[in-house]
């Protein structure tokens, strides 16, 4: 049977937020700063443009607060910055400093261009470098540097290790500008009601809870004032966490103009968002059987402005996550999250393991060529081996289960390791540049920041009407990742009812339970853990009266194919939902005679209590992928072909496969893209080229190779069924994958590729500059 | 303002545009049918795909004003009262999307390639279909979908042509 | 949304057409470039004259030509039985996909003049000949002269693009195109059209596009009379990289970039051409 809600995805009859029309909207365009830093002196509005109801600066927004940071960076130590809805100093080339509020789209585009503002630009640095070098610019006035929030592990003595080591590799890795480029950008739309001093706001976001906190802050209103409702998404892999000034303008504008108020971000606008740019140094202590002893990594990450957006956590995160899975133990890792005068980032699939990823199995890689040991054999001399998890890494993380050399025997298996090996010596033999690239990532899921609303547990509600249909509804969201099908799924199993009569509500505040959203692969396992409480309480319920019913011990019941059945005798569930609700007094008398129950769930492996060096355990679960690539390079023309692309993937006891499946093949087609070419790119003069999808290229249909998956189930000992985290593996491990196999396949001409994108352009380049070491 | 008659999904209308609409506005916002979607406006990812006059084209590059006199099938319209036109089913069974911004594309650019290849490769597969973008999938499960669908329907492939609009 | 009003016209003519010509009117073709550019709220125009039922969208053999219709599409050519091969290979590789085929134009392309881009290099290739219409009369521009500056051609603002004739021949062909990926533009493309009687090489036509700002011809004259030789594809390409004298430069390729795999390209179009001769 063909499940109902793809079968309405199909045909049309979902609604995304572009679906969703109020009577009488009007439409938005902003006014944009020009300069990457630049104070403005003064704005002028034209008047008596056609369609035109306000126009709208800084000034007219006195009884609006900043943004509210989605998490503040000075929780852990860092700089916090006060983020303007409209900016009277713009600390980027596209701030919003003005908004129009028109008739028709087109009347407020037009009336957008034609606002003059005065600037009067400042110093600005768009690398890293520059922000860190000594003289340059402070860009939020009061911070004593650039640095938005950075942080350092230590642990073991890797100074000593290094003085003595057999080996010692150094090398950088660059990561360029990318972001995240769902096909449906953000919007909002905001309706106060002035009588009922309400406000309702359609918005595409992850978070619908967090972002009713962040409008009623802003706003100074009532939470409860607030109800926000996320239509289905068209994706987002991270664009749609709370943060963004025109969350809070739309609904200021709604209030101010008494009519409802919608804004529609453009490709262009979307393409502004950063999700990425990183620079890795590293340092590696090596034995001469390939044993790695010690590391120092630094990771710096170019966040472009200050904004109230969870993007500079990537930094953190990503650097949290080192060693990758390898028992390593006397370890300097450090972070700096870097403000510069390009756009803000938010937060992305990968969440920064694309960077701490790449860089150590760049470094592996290399320890595999000094020692002469192949780059599969030199990953299992290093990793955790299976029987020491739980395992506590020098980042104070504990790594919840795991089986990494299995994971790639199997990878090797699929790939046919050897047949690939012997293909490659043949082409090379021919002259042609072929190369295979082992990429190995360890990402922690489901995290729970203290202090911030960052949550690791959620919340869920299962209904059972009085005719036996079965509702959830749950805080978590399903941007297209398809936890709403695994927690129906779920649900089902428990009240032996088929998924695909099981309807799923998420998405509104006034309907659903408080709850956290999407983010970090957390839906399955927190929504799903709490559906899954909450419908054995109902279960439980059907199961006495089921027995009632039947004249038998509740205990004998079971529930399935939507009947209760004991002893051969049967009674569908529609009929003891029934009598829950019209025989209470007679059949349901030990119980309370409703069947509907909201239960929360909390994982384990969460420690917010501080070890002995001060960190804290802020993740659920560890999943898990190994990947290998085989590629080929045009030496004539740069151009890298993907030839072959097996990704064998550890996220626990699997409850939907082809979701798992899903969500990886797109995780992997983000890793292939940020390689092959995906970069937003800046003039010069600090303005944003990349406006649209014919210079962001994004992988097509014909670029990709055929994803072969494998599926190896670790349970992770500390969630309710030993599912882990499904969606942010895959796009750090095929971006070191790739990068492995383009260096394995250049290592015979001496060259060895460090930045990314690995663009035709990009590697042709490298291909005629000659270097040497290994 | 102008107005514009075509038919739309079986439907005659007449209705006056804005002639600063695009064509996959007027047929979202002017005519109601939300199957095209607005993904970048500038012909690059093929959300606002719709068949016009037989053939699969993006719906943004063409002015509303512009269609005038022409029969346009949308998503909304690709399937038969409650039948699903065989490649809808094949992506639902080989879970072929997952948040669905891209399906009309896909679906019409798969339609006019079965049309003319009852029988393709992957290779013509993912010719056919490089025009729209989409960021979920990696493109894996599209091309099994289509491929399913002429598979499943390859003998009876009429059941490809000419789909009867819903009214 | 596009920001400002404007008038529309559809004429039934060409005449028509020419009659609304003016430096606020824009000319509508397939609309894969026009509709995007009206998006530009900094940009106005008072008037969109609309090719579409102007009856330009023929194909025919005319006996020593093949006759283009400015608004012949992509899909068009690949449907037509006349359509010079040359062409037909151009409109297969069209990025967009099979919706792009069935909108973007002849007429379109060429008018855009877009130096990254697949028509004009072929067009040069060909030795076409564009018709241009005005008010004062027609003329016909080799194509060598329509395109001087990048985004800009020589069809004068009261004049409209009608077509292209297209010299017939017998000839081996080949089209070459460099993109990064699927998505980007074309970074180099080589178009060749050669002849080769009884072993002796009677036409060599080497057009480059993408290279540079206008497509330019790789000078050949002295070859022809002669027999292929071995090395002729290479001899080719060196010649193409001393006409490359001011590479063009975008936000995907630098010039260093174009300049470096121009040769490969070209060589490879070479090879490909002469192994069609002999097909």
């Amino acid at each position: 049977m063909v499940d109902p809600t793809a079968r309405d995805v199909v045909t049309a009859r979902v609604t995304y937020f572009g679906d969703v029309s109020v009577p009488g909207t009007t439409h938005v365009a902003l006014v944009r700063g020009t300069y990457p830093h630049a104070r403005i002196r003064g704005i002028q509005t034209p008047r008596d443009l056609p369609g035109v109801l306000r126009i709208v600066t800084a000034a007219e927004l006195s009884d609006v607060d900043p943004v509210p940071h989605n998490v503040d960076p000075a929780g852990i130590g860092g700089q916090h910055a006060d983020i303007p809805v409209l900016a009277n100093t713009v600390r980027y080339a596209g701030q919003p400093v003005a908004a129009v509020v028109a008739e028709t789209e087109g009347d407020a585009i037009a009336a957008a261009a034609a606002v003059e503002v005065d600037y009067e630009p400042l110093p600005f640095v768009l690398d890293t470098a520059e922000a860190l070098a000594a003289g340059a610019p402070v860009l939020v006035e009061g911070w004593r540097d650039n640095v938005i929030a950075s942080g350092e592990y230590l642990e073991g003595d890797p100074d000593q290790v290094f003085a003595s080591a057999e080996h010692v590799l150094e090398g950088t890795v660059r990561i360029q500008r990318a972001t995240t480029a769902p096909m449906e950008t953000r919007g909002y739309l905001a309706d106060w009601d002035a009588r009922a001093r309400r406000l309702t706001l359609w918005a595409t976001t992850q978070n619908p809870h967090q972002l009713r906190w962040a409008v009623a802050t802003a706003l100074r209103l009532g939470e409860h004032q607030i109800r926000v409702i996320a239509p289905r998404a068209g994706g987002s892999f991270g664009l749609k966490m709370h943060g963004y000034p025109e969350e809070i303008l739309v609904c200021a504008l709604a209030r101010m103009v008494g009519r409802p108020v919608r804004w529609v971000e453009d490709r262009a606008e979307c393409l502004l968002v950063g999700a990425r740019e990183y620079t890795a140094t590293y340092r590696a202590a090596a034995d001469g059987d390939g044993r790695v002893r010690a590391l120092d990594v630094t990771v710096t990450g170019n966040l472009g402005a200050p904004a109230a957006l969870p993007g500079w956590g990537q930094a953190f995160v990503g650097t949290a996550s080192l060693p990758n899975g390898y028992r390593v133990r006397d370890c300097r890792i450090r972070w700096q999250a870097v403000a510069t005068n390009k756009a803000p980032w938010t937060g992305a699939r990968g969440y920064g393991r694309e960077i701490t990823v790449l860089a150590m199995e760049h470094l592996m890689d290399r320890v595999a060529a000094v020692s002469d040991v192949d780059v599969a054999e030199v990953r299992r001399r290093n990793w955790v081996r299976a029987d020491e998890f739980p395992y506590d890494t020098p980042t104070g993380l504990r790594l919840d289960s795991g089986d990494y050399h299995g994971l790639l025997e199997r990878a090797l298996r699929t790939v046919g390791y050897g047949k690939e090996r012997t293909a490659q010596q043949e082409a090379r033999a021919a002259g042609r540049l072929v190369g295979i690239g082992l990429g190995f990532e360890v990402v922690p899921e489901s995290p729970d920041l203290p202090g911030s609303l960052v949550s690791g547990v959620d919340t869920s509600t299962v209904r059972m009407d009085p005719a036996g249909h079965v509702t959830v509804l749950t805080g978590v969201t399903s941007p297209g990742s398809g936890s709403d099908r695994g927690i129906a799924q779920l649900v089902g199993t428990e009240l032996g009812v088929d998924p695909a009569e099981i309807t799923v509500v998420q998405g509104d505040t006034d309907l659903c339970p408080y709850g956290y959203g999407t983010l970090s692969s957390r839906g399955l396992v927190t929504g799903g853990g709490a559906a899954v409480l909450a419908a054995r309480d109902i279960a439980a319920k059907l199961c006495t009266v089921a027995a009632a019913m039947l004249e038998a011990s509740p205990d004998a019941v079971t529930l399935a194919g939507g009947m209760a059945t004991v002893d051969g005798k049967a009674v569908p569930l529609a009929a003891v939902a029934h009598a829950v609700h019209t025989l209470g007094f007679i059949l349901a008398l030990g119980i309370e005679p409703s069947l509907e129950a909201t239960r929360t769930y909390r994982p384990g492996n969460i420690s917010h209590r501080p070890d002995a060096a001060g960190h804290i355990q802020p993740f659920t679960t560890y999943s898990n992928a190994l990947h290998v690539a085989v590629v080929e390079i045009d030496p004539d023309t740069g151009e890298l072909a993907l030839r072959r692309h097996v990704t064998a993937h550890d996220c626990g006891t699997i409850v939907n496969e082809a979701a798992v499946e899903g969500q990886l093949h797109g995780a992997v087609a983000m890793g292939m893209g940020l390689v092959t070419g995906e970069e937003v790119r800046y003039s010069t003069d600090g303005r944003q080229l990349t406006a649209g999808f014919k210079t962001y290229l994004m992988p097509r249909i014909t670029d990709l190779p055929r994803i072969e998956l494998v599926h190896q189930q670790t349970p992770s000992p500390f969630t309710f069924n030993g599912s882990k985290g499904a969606g942010e593996v895959g796009v750090a491990g095929a971006v070191a994958a790739l990068v492995g196999a383009a260096n394995d396949a250049v290592r015979p001409l001496g060259v060895r590729f460090d930045r990314l994108p690995l663009s035709p352009p990009n590697v042709l380049a490298t291909l005629r500059k000659p270097v040497v070491a290994l | 303002m102008p107005e514009v008659r075509l038919s739309v999904n079986g439907v005659q209308r007449r209705v006056d545009v804005d002639v600063r609409q695009l064509l996959v506005e007027a047929l979202r916002d002017t005519l109601g049918q939300l199957g095209p979607k607005i993904g970048c406006r500038t012909g690059d990812c093929g959300a606002c795909t719709v068949r016009i006059d037989g053939q699969a084209r993006k719906s943004c590059l063409i002015l509303a004003v512009a269609a005038d006199g022409t029969e346009i099938t949308t998503l909304d319209g690709l399937a038969s009262d409650d039948d699903l036109h065989p490649l809808q089913e094949a992506f639902c069974t080989e879970y072929a999307f997952q948040c669905g911004f891209c399906v009309s594309g896909m679906l019409f650019a798969a339609q006019e390639l079965l049309e003319s290849t009852p029988d393709p490769t992957d290779d013509q597969i993912k010719v056919a279909l490089r025009g729209n973008l989409c960021r979920c999938t990696g493109y894996q499960n599209i091309v099994r979908a289509v491929r399913r669908a002429a598979d499943h329907y390859g003998d009876g492939h009429d059941q490809l042509l000419d789909q009867p609009a819903r009214p | 949304m596009i920001p400002h009003r404007f008038d529309y016209h559809a004429p039934t003519s060409v005449d028509g057409v020419v009659a609304l010509l003016d430096a606020d009117s824009v000319v509508l073709g397939g609309g894969t470039w026009v509709v995007p550019a009206l998006a530009d709220p900094h940009h106005r125009v008072a008037t969109v004259i609309d090719l579409r039922r102007a009856g330009l969208a023929g194909i025919e053999d005319r006996g020593d030509h093949v006759w283009l219709g400015a608004m012949a599409t992509y899909t068009d050519l690949l449907r037509t039985a006349v359509t010079p091969p040359l062409l037909r290979l151009v409109a297969e590789g069209v990025t967009g996909g099979p919706q792009i085929q069935h909108q973007g134009t002849v007429g379109g392309a060429a008018c855009a003049a877009k130096p990254t881009s697949d028509i004009p290099c072929a067009l040069l290739a060909l030795d076409a000949v564009a018709t241009v219409l005005g008010r004062s009369g027609e003329r016909r521009i080799p194509v060598a002269r329509l395109w001087e500056a990048p985004f800009r051609t020589t069809v004068a603002e009261d004049e409209v693009l009608t077509g292209f004739e297209v010299p017939v021949r017998r000839a081996g062909f080949a089209y070459r195109k460099l993109k990064c990926g699927t998505s980007s533009w074309p970074i180099v493309t080589a178009a060749v059209v050669s002849t080769v009687d009884d072993g002796v090489l009677t036409e060599l036509r080497v057009a480059v596009g993408a290279a540079a700002a206008v497509p330019f011809i790789v000078p050949a004259a002295d070859l022809t009379g002669s027999t292929p030789f071995a090395m002729l594809a290479v001899e080719l390409a060196e010649r193409a990289s001393m006409a490359l004298t001011d590479p063009w430069s975008d936000e995907i390729a630098p010039a260093e970039y174009r300049a470096a795999v121009l040769p490969t390209i070209v060589r490879r179009a070479v090879t490909d051409a002469l192994e069609d001769c002999r097909a």
